[in-house]
């Protein structure tokens, strides 16, 4: 009788019936609690910050022996995994060269816009003259320093990460039409286009030539 | 067809000042990374003032952005943008070979772009900036040396169209933002009928400062039918993807509705005790 209290399950012989465990509401504990907006995906990136404050505490119900083993058992196998293999060196890196004489033009020309990807609350950043500074005090028509571009080719490179293949990586496909393969894109213009219509742009075709030059794509994937 | 004139007026802006970027026409064709002196100068000088390589913001279909791409953040105020176009081609329709006569004026300072293309992005018709010669004072820049003769502020450039793009030749006007309060041209209708046109004009509004932010945008966009046939809605559109709202229309509309009407009816079974 006292197994059954523990367990949560009345005793058939006093009630007639079985009660059944009480189910935790696991769509609840997914939805709420720290890094719940990366989770869901709402609000955009760039405005969590602002949301940051009013994030929920995890619920003291959700804290299940279940929900403590699904949260630490991923790093106790990432420990085992770290014993045994070479921690990644960091995203791809193509040509420091070509980037600077190919693909920071095209960059330029179609993604560095204030309003865009010049602007300091995205993720990918392009920094330059005409559109946005890394350095405040600079004026807007000053020549680009060395410091946007080495700026601007880390956050370009860092589009690269987490892909097997450079046509898959968000640099790739967040300017290409979706129905061309591409990714959904905010910054699709006025019509609903996005930046190329084909993999044959001229522009896409410079960002793909470029991304194939890190080794971890040119020897055919991680 | 009347020979009136079509006034419509966007009530916007702020105190109107010059705005930085692309201040001027030339700058949408400069190279990104700055205009190189020509001929070079000795000592050599670095090149300064990116441009955009070629791509001219009318918010056309040819290639999609407005000045709001860059500029943002303005302040909705007194001044006023107009563009108006005699004879009025919207009621009745463009006529092959018409010349039209397009005239905005803004404020004390402002930069503008202007074009007309079908609905597959190529240049139609011929368009034509008012000649120096019939040109006014509120047509010119306003000098610091009354003396220079530089002070046009309209210019107008044929574009070739970059492999893979859809369309092949485009002409843009623009004005620079150097103090003229008016942009001035003349359109020819093309002599057959090319279907539906648009017009699309951008205006931006500076607020002086150095940069990009605290400029007020101003797309017009407006559908130009053949002659004889009903005109359409004009359009108005701003901002980096408007086509996201426009996505959910009247299906969203009609989506929504009946989600409602579901929930209702729900609501009203669970309250009678039904099931």
């Amino acid at each position: 009788m006292a197994r059954f209290l523990t367990l949560g399950i009345s005793d058939p012989s006093r009630t007639g019936t079985t009660r059944k465990r009480r189910a935790r509401p696991r769509v609840e504990c997914e939805a709420l609690g720290p890094g719940s907006m990366e989770r869901s995906g709402f609000p955009p990136p760039h405005l969590r910050s602002m949301f940051r404050p009013y994030e929920s505490k995890r619920p003291r119900e959700c804290k299940s022996w279940l929900g403590l083993m699904h949260r630490v058992l991923p790093f106790a196998l990432l420990m085992v995994g770290c014993a045994f293999e070479t921690p990644p060196a960091g995203p791809p890196t193509p040509n420091r060269a070509t980037f600077d004489t190919e693909v920071y033009p095209v960059l330029m020309r179609d993604c560095g816009f204030p309003d865009c990807h010049g602007n300091s609350e995205r993720f990918f950043r392009v920094y330059g003259p005409g559109r946005a500074r890394l350095d405040f005090e600079r004026r807007i028509d000053d020549p680009v320093t060395d410091e946007e571009m080495a700026a601007s080719f880390e956050r370009t490179r860092s589009m690269l990460a987490s892909a097997t293949r450079a046509e898959d990586s968000l640099l790739l496909r967040k300017p290409l039409e979706v129905d061309r393969g591409g990714a959904p894109h905010m910054g699709v213009d006025e019509h609903g286009q996005d930046v190329y219509r084909s993999t044959e742009s001229p522009g896409y075709v410079a960002l793909l030539e470029w991304a194939q030059t890190a080794a971890v794509f040119s020897s055919g994937g991680p | 067809m009347s020979r009136r004139a079509l006034a419509l007026t966007l009530a916007l802006g702020l105190v109107p000042s010059s705005a930085a970027a692309f201040d001027t026409f030339d700058s949408f064709g400069a190279p990104v990374l700055g205009v190189a002196a020509d001929p070079p100068e000795d000592p050599p000088v670095e090149p300064t003032h990116g441009g955009g390589d070629g791509r001219y913001f009318t918010g056309s279909i040819s290639d999609g952005f407005s000045c709001a791409v860059c500029h943002f953040g303005g302040v909705q105020d007194v001044a006023e943008v107009e563009v108006e176009i005699t004879p009025d081609p919207f009621e009745d329709g463009y006529i092959g070979g018409d010349t039209y006569e397009i005239l905005i004026t803004g404020p004390s300072s402002w930069a503008a772009t202007l074009e007309f293309v079908d609905a597959a992005g190529e240049g139609v018709g011929d368009l034509e900036l008012v000649p120096v010669s019939a040109q006014t004072d509120a047509d010119r820049c306003v000098k610091a040396d009354p003396t220079d003769p530089d002070v046009l502020a309209a210019h107008i450039v044929t574009l070739t169209g970059p492999p893979g793009a859809p369309w092949t030749n485009r002409e843009v006007a623009g004005v620079d933002a150097c103090g003229a309060e008016q942009l001035r041209a003349t359109w020819v209708a093309p002599e057959t009928s090319a279907g539906p046109l648009w017009i699309n004009a951008s205006v931006v509004l500076g607020d002086n400062g150095l940069d990009a932010s605290g400029d007020r945008t101003v797309p017009y966009a407006r559908m130009v039918p053949p002659f004889g046939t009903a005109p359409e809605g004009g359009r108005v559109t701003n901002g980096c993807a408007t086509s996201r709202s426009a996505a959910f229309g009247w299906p969203g509309l009609a989506f929504l509705a009946s989600a409602l009407l579901w929930a209702r009816r729900r609501r009203a079974a669970a309250g009678n005790g039904c099931c």
